[in-house]
């Protein structure tokens, strides 16, 4: 049964806030300055740019500058309304209609006119992401969705398979056209649409320079007003170090991610901003339990006992950041505050490696069963910056130290990530995580995500972390969520898939000559049709 | 100018010849630098009487200060805890009417913690209202009784008071505990409130079973008020201050655990009243600046008291020493906000404005908007002048002057701007740390973050001051309860 429509009105000014979004944004960035270029230094270039099949934090980024949601989150961390002007939903939290926009056109293809954004876009955008064939994240996020049907132009009907908690911040992922992809049925990394998408955003795809910089520009019919910045261009660096010297010397003028040993000089220079915007970061080692040697948790929670993290973190990271003991970072509402961080204990190590039945070959190897303990480390080289380097040879020689010997390995970010996500082929792996703060860790562990450019690459499968996992998601009760999350924590923690190491915030930096700079905590560039450059600044 | 008068003590100190005490004192400096505030006052409470006068007073107010910087921390960390837990609490309350299977205790914690923020009269109907709760543990409804019979006694309703009260079990020390806190509240003397506190205490300690948090939050004031601070810190040394005081298994996927509020608020008095008890003694040091430094900060302790005439006095007798000219101007700021302001019918909108000329140093500014923040007042000109100062600073403003105006503008509730402010004065190089930054200025960081929704920044400030000060884990515990309910996500994590 629907509500009247008093109260579905009432209803929806209250989800979304009486936020006439466009007019309050064109309010507030009136009398800014058009035109100027802002160059940002990402730290690798992305495999695609789309929002479906892109699983990294650059594509994430760019992709918040192209496209948009049905809704969004604003600088207040509210639910607005985006591609939907408004939003009713049924009383029993299971029906969700959005009346869409009129006024939003997708970025026009060379020579071609402008083609309005409607429910058939959206539609399409659900089908493809939920198509078997297409490898997304995204799907098991919106597993919650029933069905969908557009009941007319701009209308549009979601029907869900239960009631959820923040349906509506769910419904921020990003619409793509209809007559974008190539192949209409699901979206694989070979359709030209994932490297040459084309949104409703702020920011159109100019183009890619041989040097992958990516080249966007402003897009002049943006439904919230032009933005005000004329070019955005995503300059790669391999190495961080480099990248934080082209700021200092002015060669761009903003990074996303500040080498933390650059810290206390840019902290220092009057002309940047340096700004904190996500906590809910962490890095690990992760394990392939594919491996036999590695499928015993014992051997897991070994290499955990081997590794001094705290000496790593203090000596590298100069005792930046914090030591964490599971999943979820300190800063997130689902860390489990009664589990400590593993305590660097060599000779517990040593016995839980001969308690798995491994014993010392005549080359002081452990092995068991004639199979040594050989394994290879694989590290994106877009990481490789002189701390990242540091710790892979300090994890080497604690690992040595008890007979374990691992062949470290630099990729480049793409081989990598082929290598880990798509070919399986590693025994151990660096990375990090950045999340939301839903703590959804739906994707990394549960057994589900095992396969071909999923989360759960390492393959770990535990029954009882399914089932917490899924029944986190049913509730709609926030504290037998934070408990099953503290189970979650405690859990994993235990059976160690990774070797969870600490967490660092993540600085920004930019110059002070770009203004009004707001960063979204974790999609970063979400209000970036609101930043502008003084005329007599810009270049 | 707290820090100039501490480099002057500690060259006064490490000018002196070593000595086992002073080698003490020396490491319990090092460990107030580095703001390890516990740690410090801890090592110093431990040490004998020395012989030497002399020696004796600057472990005296080396002491005071350690204690002082504890109040402080615990103050400010009480204010944090009483905004979060309330909002957490409120919305326990308000999604019980709505779930099926509910908590029976969120209720009175929430009563408690209206106690806390004193709105008896809310507290007095929830206790009511959770007193007819069937199958509730008998602890809580001790807890309960006790703190209904407190607040009908506190609002003249004697007999009502002493029904409840009566209902109370009193042959098991952790009720008996509840009671003798009830009575050295309302000020039963009769009823020997510290006896029957020795005796519950002497039978657990007895028994070697863990002093329960709420035990000890209630021991602890019993003791602070009847001014036994060795039996005070008795009680400290047996507690956990990070636990929980209950923990509600409503199904095996929803336990909701409840932490003591009032713990922060009876840990900083405490220390007010150890800091004030050291500083007094060192203030009749024969060491002149012994003397004077001592009558600085007692000033302070004094403030945090609410003993308005013994601030005046405090500083007066500072004053009478001769002093620097800075330290000088800065005490005469103090002295003004006292003696002419605090708690006047019209105090003016802005009195510091005869003070201030173009050149006032940055130092003096920032004093004035420490007094302004502690005090409520609005301070137009300085906040002005002390704001363009800011603004024109080549490189990074002084951290000082940030720090005094983020605390301006929090006390302000304007927290977006105070944030402003408060991070400037941060060292981002290790940002948590409060090695590197002082507690106080983590603390208001945390709380604007928390009142800016920005719940994740929040946390981690808490998750690292959790290390020296394991309290602020039940700040920690709400803040996670907000942060669950507010969150706004679509559920993502990338590889970064």
């Amino acid at each position: 049964m629907k509500r009247s429509p008093i109260i579905l009105s009432v209803m929806a000014i209250a989800i979304f806030g009486l936020l006439p979004v466009g007019s309050a944004i064109a309010a507030s960035a009136a009398g800014n300055p058009d035109g100027g270029v802002l160059n940002y230094g990402e730290y690798g270039r992305p495999a695609t740019l789309d929002p479906v099949t892109s699983n990294d934090m650059i594509a994430l980024r760019i992709s918040e500058l192209l496209f948009n949601g049905l809704t969004t989150i604003n600088e207040k961390q509210e639910v607005v309304p985006d591609l939907a002007e408004r939003s009713e939903i049924s009383e029993d939290g299971k029906v969700y209609t959005f009346y869409l926009r009129q006024d939003v056109f997708w970025h026009p293809k060379a020579g071609e006119e402008p083609v309005a954004f409607t429910a058939d876009d959206v539609v399409f955008t659900y089908e493809i992401m939920m198509h078997p064939e297409t490898i997304t994240p995204l799907k098991v996020r919106y597993e919650f969705i029933e069905s969908v049907e557009k009941i007319d132009a701009h209308t549009i009907k979601f029907t869900l398979k239960r009631p959820i908690l923040n349906a509506l911040a769910k419904f921020s992922f990003k619409i793509i056209p209809k007559h974008g992809p190539e192949n209409k049925a699901f979206l694989s990394r070979e359709d030209p649409f994932v490297h040459h998408p084309i949104g409703t955003g702020p920011y159109m795809l100019r183009n890619i320079t041989a040097d992958r910089e990516v080249i966007l520009v402003a897009n002049e019919n943006y439904y919230k007003g032009r933005p005000h910045i004329d070019k955005f261009v995503t300059r790669p660096f391999a190495d961080q170090n480099i990248m934080g010297q082209a700021l200092l010397f002015n060669a761009i003028d903003m990074i996303v991610l500040v080498n933390h040993r650059d810290i206390p000089q840019i902290q220092g220079d009057k002309r940047f901003v340096l700004q904190p915007y996500n906590a809910l970061s962490y890095s690990f080692f992760g394990f392939n339990v594919r491996n036999p040697l590695l499928a015993d948790k014992r051997v897991r929670q070994a290499f955990a006992h081997a590794v001094n993290r705290q000496e790593m973190l203090d000596s590298f990271f100069q005792g930046q950041g914090t030591l964490i003991s599971g999943p979820f970072a300190p800063g997130s509402w689902a860390y489990n505050l009664d589990i400590q961080p593993v305590a660097f204990d060599p000779e517990k190590a040593m016995d839980l490696l001969k308690e798995a039945g491994f014993e010392k070959n005549a080359d002081g190897i452990m092995e068991k069963e004639g199979i040594p303990l050989s394994l290879t480390l694989k590290v994106p080289i877009a990481k490789e910056s002189e701390a990242v380097k540091r710790v892979v040879l300090a994890f080497k020689n604690y690992l040595g130290r008890i007979g374990v010997k691992i062949e470290g390995e630099f990729l480049e970010w793409m081989a990598w990530k082929e290598d880990v996500f798509l070919h399986h082929d590693f025994d151990l792996m660096f990375a990090s995580w950045v999340f939301d703060d839903s703590a959804d860790i739906s994707s990394l562990f549960h057994s589900a995500e095992i396969g071909p450019w999923k989360n759960n690459f390492g393959g770990y499968s535990n029954p009882m972390v399914d089932g917490l996992i899924v029944e986190s998601k049913l509730t709609l009760d926030h504290e037998k969520r934070r408990t099953i999350n503290r189970k979650l924590h405690a859990t994993i923690s235990e059976e160690s898939p990774y070797l969870f190491l600490w967490t660092l915030t993540n600085y920004a930096a930019y110059n002070k000559k770009v203004r009004h700079v707001g960063i979204h905590p974790y999609k970063f560039f979400s209000f970036a049709n609101d930043w502008f450059i003084p005329t007599s600044e810009q270049r | 100018m707290k820090k100039a008068l501490l480099l002057l003590f500690l060259f006064l100190f490490l000018a002196s010849t070593v000595h086992g005490d002073e080698a003490s004192l020396n490491r319990a400096m090092e460990l107030y630098r580095k703001h390890h505030y516990q740690d410090a006052a801890r090592l110093l409470y431990q040490l004998p009487p020395d012989k030497n006068p002399t020696r004796h007073s600057k472990i005296r107010l080396g002491f005071g200060m350690a204690a002082l910087a504890n109040t402080q921390c615990y103050r400010e960390l009480y204010g944090a805890a009483k905004s979060v837990q309330t909002d957490h609490l409120h919305r326990l309350v308000k999604s019980d009417k709505k779930e099926q299977r509910t908590s029976k205790l969120a209720a009175l914690y929430l009563a408690k913690a209206y106690i806390e923020t004193h709105e008896p009269t809310a507290a007095a109907n929830l206790l009511e209202r959770f007193l007819k709760v069937r199958d509730v543990d008998p602890y809580a409804r001790n807890q309960a009784l006790a703190a209904l019979g407190t607040v009908y006694y506190l609002a003249g309703e004697k007999n009502k008071a002493r029904k409840r009260w009566a209902q109370i079990p009193d042959d098991l020390p952790e009720t008996a505990i509840l009671l003798a806190a009830a009575f050295s509240q309302t000020g039963i003397s009769i009823q020997q409130p510290e006896k029957m506190a020795d005796q519950a205490l002497g039978r657990i300690l007895e028994k070697q079973v863990p002093l329960t948090v709420s035990s000890a939050s209630a021991l602890l004031d019993i003791y602070t008020r009847q001014k036994k601070l060795d039996k005070g810190f008795k009680v400290l040394a047996h507690t956990d201050s990070g636990a929980f005081a209950h923990e509600e298994i409503i199904s095996d996927n929803k336990v909701i655990r409840f932490y003591e509020l009032s713990l922060f608020d009876h840990m900083a008095t405490f220390y007010a009243r150890a800091s004030v008890d050291a500083l007094e003694e060192a203030s009749t040091s024969n060491d002149k600046n012994v003397r004077s430094t001592a009558l600085f900060y007692l000033s302070e302790a004094y403030a945090l008291l609410n003993r308005d005439d013994k601030v005046r006095d405090a500083i007066g007798r500072f004053l009478s020493v001769k002093q620097p000219p800075l330290a000088y101007q800065r005490a005469r700021v103090r002295q003004t906000a006292y003696h002419d302001l605090v708690h006047h019918p019209k105090a003016p909108d802005d009195p510091f404005k005869p003070y201030l000329t173009k050149d006032t140093d940055p130092s003096i500014l920032s004093e004035i908007m420490w007094v302004c923040s502690q005090q409520h007042l609005t301070c137009t000109t300085a906040v002005d002048q002390a704001g363009a100062i800011w603004q024109q600073a080549t490189g990074k403003p002084p951290v000082k002057l940030s720090t005094a105006l983020g605390r301006y503008y929090r006390n302000q509730n304007a927290y977006a701007k105070a944030l402003s402010f408060l991070e400037a004065a941060r060292d981002k190089s290790r940002k948590n740390r409060i090695e590197a930054n002082s507690p106080l200025l983590l603390i208001d960081l945390a709380r604007a973050y928390y009142h800016t929704r920005h719940f994740s920044e929040a946390l981690e400030i808490y998750f690292e001051m959790s290390r020296q000060f394991p309290a602020v884990r039940q700040i920690q515990a709400s803040l996670q309860g907000v942060y669950a309910m507010e969150q706004q996500s679509a559920g993502d994590a990338k590889i970064f």
